[in-house]
């Protein structure tokens, strides 16, 4: 096994001033390089807000993230966040969209076309290289997102339910890219989803979180071959694993809202 | 092909009506046909005025009495409207006196600008610098305001220093609501330099020809000169803004 190059030492984070609330509760994560882990948990659990700790625009309220040895305390390069809804620029080309990413190089134009076509190629887009990207499809644009991300060379990628917004096709095409590209760039990548598919597809460990606030429930190693086709029965197997922890945590929040009445107070 | 047949026709139907009406009152004689001269004289004197030159002229002069300190308005209010947008004690600041002077109408700062210039050009120039500042900066703060705020996550995430952001992604990513503003400016602009022209005679231009025409009863050179003022605005609307608009936002699918 490589060495350790993301660690969160029990962060928590919580929001709100007077009506403190904690949004994530003592989580602690270790990626050693070149490993992919998805974070998995219902929509609104705190993974946003998980990733957008890592990636440095929020600062956690106690707890430290350590990136190569080092505590994180800005954004930064090293590690390049990538949104659900793409956040392309519309009034740039694909390609200069792609190297947007190395605004901050100082490279020259011809290093930075190098490094362009290259990326461009990586993920196919080769051809529509001077295009606006209005005109493009949801999986295009991710992949322009992918190579703006990977031109600049960070150590983690953060992906936020990068393939949401996509139909399940295009959602299955993109995975199948996504884990080409992590195999060829041997790339560290933190992969937030709420599809349970989705994280044992790609996933090295599932890191299933509860919601509200959100906390590591279990852990998964997946060491099922790649790629890993879904109505296999070990796969299966996993999937029905996390639906009935995923389920026993339901049950737990609804009778913690029922307790309190939260539900029938009005009646 | 028939819709747009419809939409022609319902647009000139309004142009159609005022000239029903002006060849009314000038074959019924209502108004006295000294006081007002009938379509046909004003269409030759309209021609007459563009044959010789001096309707040309005229507009010239016009826009040497616009364009230089519209120009130095859209950069101020760029500028001034960037750093009012993303500084929240910029705003704290400038918000308060602007809206006070948003409610002064150009024009009414002219007696105090001629006190200090007299009657010549750059009191024009002063005006239409308010003009169409105060029009715009109020696009231009909104525009930044309402910029996405995960482009600019991107920009940090990018280590983007400020400036970089700003000329990167602000101003690109307000530029729906800036040319908006350049547009609305311009209007304000054209229509505050006519009023300004009447006023600061010396200057000259389009505004001082309708206004002395006046005082010689010349109504053909009036409508002539309005029809002028009209076209201009009309011109500069299709042929300059919707061009800018047609390489820009269009392009980018922004409209």
């Amino acid at each position: 096994m490589s060495k350790e190059i993301l660690k969160l030492e029990n962060v928590s984070k919580n929001f709100g001033g007077k009506n403190e609330f904690p949004a994530i509760k003592n989580i602690n994560i270790s990626l050693h390089n070149g490993e992919l882990a998805c974070v998995l948990g219902p929509s609104g659990c705190g993974k946003t807000v998980l990733l957008r700790l890592v990636a440095g625009f929020l600062k956690p309220t106690t707890g430290r993230i350590i990136l190569d040895d080092k505590e994180i305390n800005k954004p930064g390069t090293d590690r390049i966040l990538i949104f659900q809804d793409y956040i392309l620029f519309p009034w740039m080309t694909v390609y200069s969209n792609i190297i947007f990413g190395l605004e901050k190089s100082g490279l020259s134009l011809r290093q930075k076309k190098v490094l362009a076509d290259k990326y461009l190629k990586m993920v196919g887009l080769t051809k529509f290289k001077n295009w606006y990207t209005h005109n493009l499809s949801g999986g295009m644009k991710q992949r322009i997102a992918i190579a703006r991300a990977l031109i600049s060379n960070p150590r983690v990628l953060l992906m936020d339910e990068p393939f949401a917004a996509l139909d399940s096709q295009s959602r299955k095409h993109m995975r199948a890219n996504l884990e080409k590209i992590w195999q060829k760039t041997k790339k560290t990548i933190v992969f937030v989803t709420h599809s349970i598919n989705e994280a044992i597809v790609l996933a090295d460990t599932i890191y299933l979180l509860s919601s509200s606030p959100a906390r590591i429930k279990k852990i998964y190693k997946i060491s099922l071959p790649r790629p890993r086709p879904q109505y296999d029965s070990k796969f299966m197997k996993i999937a029905k694993d996390i639906e009935k922890e995923i389920a026993k945590e339901f049950k737990n929040n609804f009778n913690h809202d029922f307790k309190n009445n939260l539900i029938f107070k009005d009646i | 092909m028939v819709p747009k047949i419809k939409e022609i026709v319902l647009g000139w139907s309004l142009f159609l009506v005022v000239l029903i009406v002006w060849y009314t009152l000038n074959i019924t004689q209502i108004v006295p046909t000294w006081l007002l001269s009938s379509p046909n004289e004003t269409l030759n004197t309209f021609l007459k005025l563009i044959k010789n030159g001096s309707l040309i002229k005229l507009l010239l002069n016009s826009f040497l009495n616009i364009f230089p300190s519209f120009f130095v308005s859209v950069f101020f209010a760029l500028i001034l409207g960037v750093f009012v947008g993303i500084n929240s004690n910029f705003r704290k600041i400038f918000l308060p006196f602007l809206s006070a002077i948003n409610l002064v109408p150009s024009l009414a700062w002219l007696p105090l600008i001629i006190l200090f210039f007299g009657f010549t050009r750059q009191t024009i120039w002063i005006v239409i610098f308010i003009s169409s500042f105060m029009r715009m900066i109020y696009s231009v703060i909104g525009g930044v305001q309402g910029v996405n705020r995960n482009w600019l996550l991107v920009a940090r995430n990018l280590e983007l220093n400020k400036f970089q952001t700003i000329m990167k992604v602000i101003i690109p990513g307000a530029l729906p609501q800036i040319l908006s503003g350049i547009r609305v400016g311009f209007g304000s602009a054209w229509r505050s330099l006519i009023g300004a022209e009447m006023l600061v005679v010396t200057a000259g231009g389009l505004g001082k020809y309708i206004w002395m025409s006046q005082w010689a009863f010349r109504f053909d050179q009036v409508i002539s000169g309005i029809i002028m003022i009209a076209l201009v605005g009309i011109l500069f609307e299709q042929l300059v803004f919707r061009k800018i608009e047609q390489a820009t936002l269009f392009k980018w699918g922004l409209i």
